[in-house]
């Protein structure tokens, strides 16, 4: 687990590295704070205040998951030291790997501070454990998802400029239906199809219904968590079929 | 002098036939408005247009009461609730087919039962999207003489007054009118989530910790690398 304690090291050791960390602590500060002060903002039912924070949670992490793993194997190759790290007597897919978990262990760090705040935001309802459990468990499928298919990018593209843009572009991809989407258009069938083939609107979808329609049975949820995890299994099995063997002379 | 007297006597003549002509037309004007009341109560009084009137008022929920004899009623004990925003009130309501005639081939009816609530201040219908999870109720078949118990669970998303009402589209006749319950009040009161005692320690708590946090790692390694002596 060489290449994984680095990458952890970087981003979490080095006042640089740790910037993030701050940064998103202080966009969760301020989301909080403004939704539980500011007198508009703070008409809105609990529930919805929790749902608002938990898109903003998500979306935060899907950034940085593949802002992150989208440049991990380019940065490499552009920097002349992937030849170095291919030296190492470890198997190719398990440098993916590595790389990998290092992503989702940032998301989980982002996690594990949006905590404090779901619990404050959810003061005096019984929606706090709910929040907890249900951000942490498609935000981490989707972290998976998104890291595996950015490092497969990463791989394929070459150069950190092309992949992290592509990268950009499948989470904006995925994330627009639910949220740059009118509700008219989202009923249209058009609209059906792509909620229905999208995991990112399955996500939101099931918070909405956890969070906001107090629908928190697991049994009630699990016709969204099953398109998740296919797409998650899928985005797997793609990052397995092309970091199986790093070929050094394509460089 | 002569010029100015004739002109005067000119429209002197003039004026009196104009005024004359405003007589004529409002005798005549007069004489219309007398007629039209007459015959307006000539008409009210004759039995076959009353019921025409009252057709035209609400043509599709008489006839379909008196054909199908269906109604809908919404029987929560009270006429006007009184709730604050993010709770949650469930509306009963009751479908009944007073039909009691079960011998026929298409006694048993069907249709979807829906909710409808109207704001009163806005004016304006509510979109029920956050509202209610089943907006419809479908009910396959009601039949002669029988009662279906309905009820909505509906959370109520925004402060204000509203108007909550029940109808039933019946399947069998696709132009008939919707059958409608009575309505009830609905005051929804304002609740503000203001909490800054409770945020403020976790918004301005966290990101402190968080910079003390990796403030001292950083400041360790340095002493352990001899960045800081």
């Amino acid at each position: 687990m060489i290449i994984y304690r680095l990458e952890i090291s970087g981003s979490i050791y080095s006042w640089r590295g740790a910037a993030w960390i701050i940064t998103a602590a202080s966009i969760f500060s301020l989301v909080a704070y403004l939704l539980l002060t500011d007198k508009e903002l703070s008409l809105l039912d609990q529930g919805e205040m929790l749902f608002t924070f938990s898109e903003v949670i998500i979306v935060l992490g899907l950034v940085m998951s593949g802002i992150n793993s989208s440049s991990s194997i380019s940065t490499e190759i552009e920097a002349g030291t992937f030849e170095c790290l291919l030296l190492t007597p470890i198997k190719h897919v398990q440098i993916a790997i590595q790389k990998m978990l290092s992503t989702v262990t940032i998301w989980i760090v982002l996690y594990l501070i949006s905590i404090p705040y779901l619990i404050v935001l959810a003061n005096g309802t019984n929606l706090a454990i709910s929040a907890i459990l249900y951000v942490g468990l498609y935000g981490t499928l989707l972290s998976i998802a998104i890291s595996t298919i950015s490092i497969a990018l990463s791989w394929m593209l070459k150069t950190s400029k092309n992949s992290i843009m592509v990268a950009l572009m499948i989470v904006l991809l995925l994330s627009a239906p639910s949220l740059f989407f009118a509700t008219s258009l989202r009923k249209t069938d058009f609209g059906i199809m792509l909620e229905n083939i999208n995991p990112f609107s399955h996500t939101i979808n099931s918070l909405d219904s956890v969070l906001v329609d107090n629908q928190q049975a697991v049994y009630e949820q699990f016709t969204h968590i099953w398109p998740v995890l296919v797409f998650t299994i899928i985005c797997s099995i793609i990052f397995l079929t092309f970091t199986r063997k790093f070929e050094v002379k394509m460089l | 002098m002569k010029i100015i007297s004739n002109k005067i006597t000119l429209s002197e003549k003039s004026k009196g036939n104009t005024i004359g002509k405003r007589i004529n037309w409002s005798f005549i004007c007069v004489y219309l408005l007398i007629l039209a009341i007459g015959l307006s109560i000539l008409l009210f009084c004759w039995s076959p247009i009353p019921i025409a009137f009252s057709q035209l008022s609400s043509p599709g929920l008489n006839s379909s009461f008196s054909e199908n004899a269906l109604r809908i009623n919404i029987s929560n004990p009270s006429q006007i609730i009184h709730e604050l925003v993010g709770k949650y009130i469930i509306v009963y309501a009751n479908l009944n087919y007073l039909k009691t005639d079960k011998t026929s081939d298409n006694s048993s009816i069907g249709g979807i039962a829906y909710i409808s609530i109207v704001d009163i201040k806005d004016r304006v219908p509510v979109d029920l999207e956050d509202w209610s999870v089943e907006k419809g109720l479908y009910i396959p078949s009601i039949s002669p003489g029988q009662s279906l118990p309905l009820e909505w669970n509906v959370r109520l998303v925004k402060a204000g007054s509203y108007t909550i009402s029940v109808l039933f589209n019946e399947n069998r006749n696709p132009f008939s009118s919707p059958i409608v319950s009575s309505r009830i009040n609905l005051e929804v009161a304002p609740k503000l989530n203001l909490n800054p005692g409770n945020v403020l320690p976790v918004a301005f708590g966290v990101p402190a910790v968080l910079i003390g946090i990796f403030g001292t790692l950083n400041y360790l390694r340095g002493r352990k690398t001899g960045v800081y002596k």
